[in-house]
């Protein structure tokens, strides 16, 4: 009888016993759940370099494979990017147009020409804002393609008269993730929730002028450039 | 029992080379915290952000990896192709440096074509907004000097412009007065080679 009730006794303290360690159980499972949601919720709002690199490679234009090259020696990094070549047969200013409206078509919005002659060489920013403060910049290069035969680009034969008249050079960049921790390297029409109304250029004076004002050598330009290479950093000290 | 893939006669190489590799890595000195400040960045954006130059590639100023304390300055870089006499091409890039702040410093002629018909470098300065200079070197050639072009009158101009790192002190900024870059030699002046003041930026100096 005395065995039994101490038994008793025992078992109650192991039933409260046990009862705390479930409360204290369930307490430690509602701090793990709580952490693992505000972790999560936290990793929805980063964007990785992976994330960056599918997210270029999501758009509609352009189109083509990602890279992800260079170093982080020296607090350098890589950013994504995706470069395509065509030909055209128009003058660079009109295969330039023919570009932007794609891109534009897309969802870029251009911000900054740069124009001459008719034979010209034109240049042309298009940005784009992709997801979680994630954006991209483009460049729209449309050149005679002897300029990039001077410059060591393969594009054709030396000598060779025949070809394309123009080759579009298409180079877009994607932001990293260490450009989200920092945006000093983020050309400042993408800052603050990126492009509005006013940053938006109308290329068709530069474009326009550039394809029917034959003899002219002056360069144009209309907007801000928004550059952003492949390889940024490093970060300021703070 | 696993077997010794490593003949034990070798070991005293391997762990040699082992030590070697490690004290060389840590020769290596690493980049200081203070490479890029600010500052840097503030001359970064202005050179990024210039309408005139419209970079295909910029550089923040930083520390340059794997050296004994040596520090790049800032750099944007772009090439383009324009139609036209060399003279006139130059002129009109002048003039539209100008609408954004640049001035020429002086002008020179390609080492190999200080006579007529070589290509020539413009020597332009900008002024910063937190008080320092931008220094650009604008290159002209003729793409008639390939064998394999067809347009003598098409140029390739080229623009390098340097800002200095924060370490570094400002350029040297010569006196403003008129450069006419048309009495050059190779432009078909009687000047000589050199019009102005050139040389007002090193690129890379000691911290």
């Amino acid at each position: 009888m005395r065995r039994t009730r101490r038994r008793s006794v025992v078992a109650r303290g192991a039933f409260r016993g046990g009862r705390e360690h479930r409360a204290r159980r369930r307490a430690l499972g509602a701090g793990v759940l709580i952490a693992a949601v505000l972790g999560l919720a936290g990793c929805s709002q980063g964007v990785s370099r992976q994330d960056a690199a599918d997210l270029l490679g999501s758009q509609v234009w352009p189109v083509g494979p990602v890279t992800v090259d260079g170093t982080t020696d020296g607090g350098r990094f890589p950013r994504p990017s995706i470069t395509t070549r065509t030909d055209s047969d128009a003058t660079p200013a009109r295969a330039a147009a023919s570009a932007v409206d794609d891109a534009v078509a897309a969802g870029w919005i251009p911000v900054y020409a740069r124009c001459a002659g008719p034979d010209d060489e034109v240049v042309v920013h298009v940005v784009r804002q992709l997801r979680d403060g994630a954006v991209a910049v483009a460049t729209i290069d449309a050149a005679d393609p002897a300029v990039l035969r001077q410059e060591g680009v393969g594009v054709g034969r030396p000598g060779e008269q025949d070809g394309p008249r123009t080759v579009v050079r298409i180079s877009a960049v994607a932001s990293a993730p260490e450009d989200l921790d920092d945006d000093a390297f983020i050309p400042p029409v993408l800052r603050d929730g990126g492009p509005g109304p006013g940053d938006r250029v109308d290329l068709g004076d530069c474009l326009a002028s550039a394809a029917q004002e034959p003899g002219t050598v002056a360069p144009r330009w209309i907007g801000t450039p928004a550059v952003l290479p492949r390889e940024g950093g490093p970060l300021p000290a703070r | 029992m696993s077997r010794v893939l490593v003949p034990r006669r070798r070991l005293p190489t391997l762990v040699g080379g082992a030590v070697v590799l490690a004290l060389l890595g840590a020769c290596v000195p690493s980049a200081p915290a203070d490479q890029t400040t600010a500052v840097d960045v503030e001359r970064y954006q202005e050179l990024a952000t210039d309408p005139w130059i419209g970079a295909d590639d910029v550089r923040v100023a930083r520390y340059r990896f794997g050296s004994n304390g040596l520090f790049d300055d800032g750099l944007a870089s772009t090439r383009r192709q324009v139609t036209g006499e060399r003279l006139a091409v130059l002129t009109a890039e002048i003039a539209a440096a100008a609408t954004v702040g640049w001035w020429v410093a002086g002008a020179t002629c390609d080492t190999a074509g200080a006579a007529s018909g070589g290509g020539a470098s413009v020597e332009l300065i900008r002024a910063l907004a937190d008080g320092s200079s931008a220094v650009g070197t604008m290159t002209i050639t003729s793409r008639g000097d390939s064998a394999t072009d067809t347009a003598p009158t098409s140029q390739t101009v080229s623009v390098v412009a340097e800002v200095p790192h924060h370490s570094h002190p400002d350029p040297v900024v010569p006196d403003r007065v008129p450069v006419d870059v048309g009495t050059l030699s190779c432009l078909g002046g009687s000047a000589g080679a050199t019009v102005g003041q050139v040389g007002a930026f090193e690129p890379v100096r000691d911290r």
